[in-house]
């Protein structure tokens, strides 16, 4: 284990927490339906808030047309979650089960990080912005002071 | 009163700055504050992926940062169990 790793362990057992890691759990099919539910109510929320583009793809610009492809994106990654699986032939239901299952993680992944925005702190904290303003003064003021005991070493007769 | 009020600079180096408040202190490498300062203002998430490529140097980086923001009982042990995943996801594929 790296030191770093290490040290992160040992503070969230110090809190009380479980540390993330090891091998991701195998999902079964009621598992996966679940997994699919979610993804897919998200892209329904995420085509609804999405601003609709009306130009011609040449006289948008690269916003839009971001904005335009992800539309096309989420309407795709849909159909994929929405298909059903055929389990006539094994081998391909096991590989559309994995690229349903691979979908929804990437899909709730993206959101997680969206989400981990509303827990950041609004950054107008005026006693944050104090904190720094009085931590650069002591350091003015400790360089200034290192001048001054520099100078002050006497010199040999 | 703000909790930033109650904080003592006991040392301001260049490098390394310690900050004191009701009996405990904590040591940490002053780019650490600055991480975390610019991760608080950054406007969006590309601009918070950019700062963990150009400036989150090393885990023990991260790891300051963590020792700051328990100083600073910015987040409940529930909100650090909810963030910690997603800080590794984010910072974890640009450690040194």
């Amino acid at each position: 284990m790296r030191q770093g790793r290490k040290r992160m362990v040992e503070r969230l057992h110090r809190l009380g927490l479980r540390a993330p890691g090891g091998r991701p759990r195998k999902l079964g099919t009621d598992g996966r339906r679940t997994l699919v539910a979610k993804a897919v109510a998200k892209i329904e929320g995420d085509l609804a808030a999405l601003p609709a583009v009306d130009k011609p793809w040449e006289e948008m610009s690269p916003a839009e047309k971001l904005r335009n492809l992800t539309v096309l994106g989420l309407d795709k990654t849909r159909e994929i979650l929405l298909r059903d699986i055929d389990y006539s032939d094994p081998v391909l239901a096991l590989k559309h089960e994995r690229l349903v299952t691979d979908t929804s993680l990437g899909l709730l992944s993206r959101q997680i990080r969206v989400d981990e925005a509303q827990y950041r702190e609004p950054p107008t904290d005026r006693g944050w912005d104090d904190l720094l303003a009085r931590l650069a003064a002591n350091q003015k003021k400790s360089r200034a002071t290192a001048i001054i005991d520099a100078e002050a070493v006497p010199v040999e007769k | 009163m703000s909790i930033y009020d109650g904080i003592e600079i006991l040392k301001a180096g260049d490098h390394t700055v310690t900050l004191a408040r009701d009996g405990r202190a904590v040591t940490l490498q002053y780019r650490a504050i600055k991480f975390w300062d610019r991760w608080r203002k950054a406007k969006d998430d590309a601009a918070r992926l950019k700062l963990c490529q150009e400036q989150l140097l090393s885990e023990s980086d991260l790891d300051d940062v963590f020792d700051l923001l328990a100083f600073l009982n910015k987040w409940s042990p529930e909100e650090m169990s909810e963030l910690v995943p997603v800080w590794n996801e984010r910072a974890g594929g640009y450690l040194a």
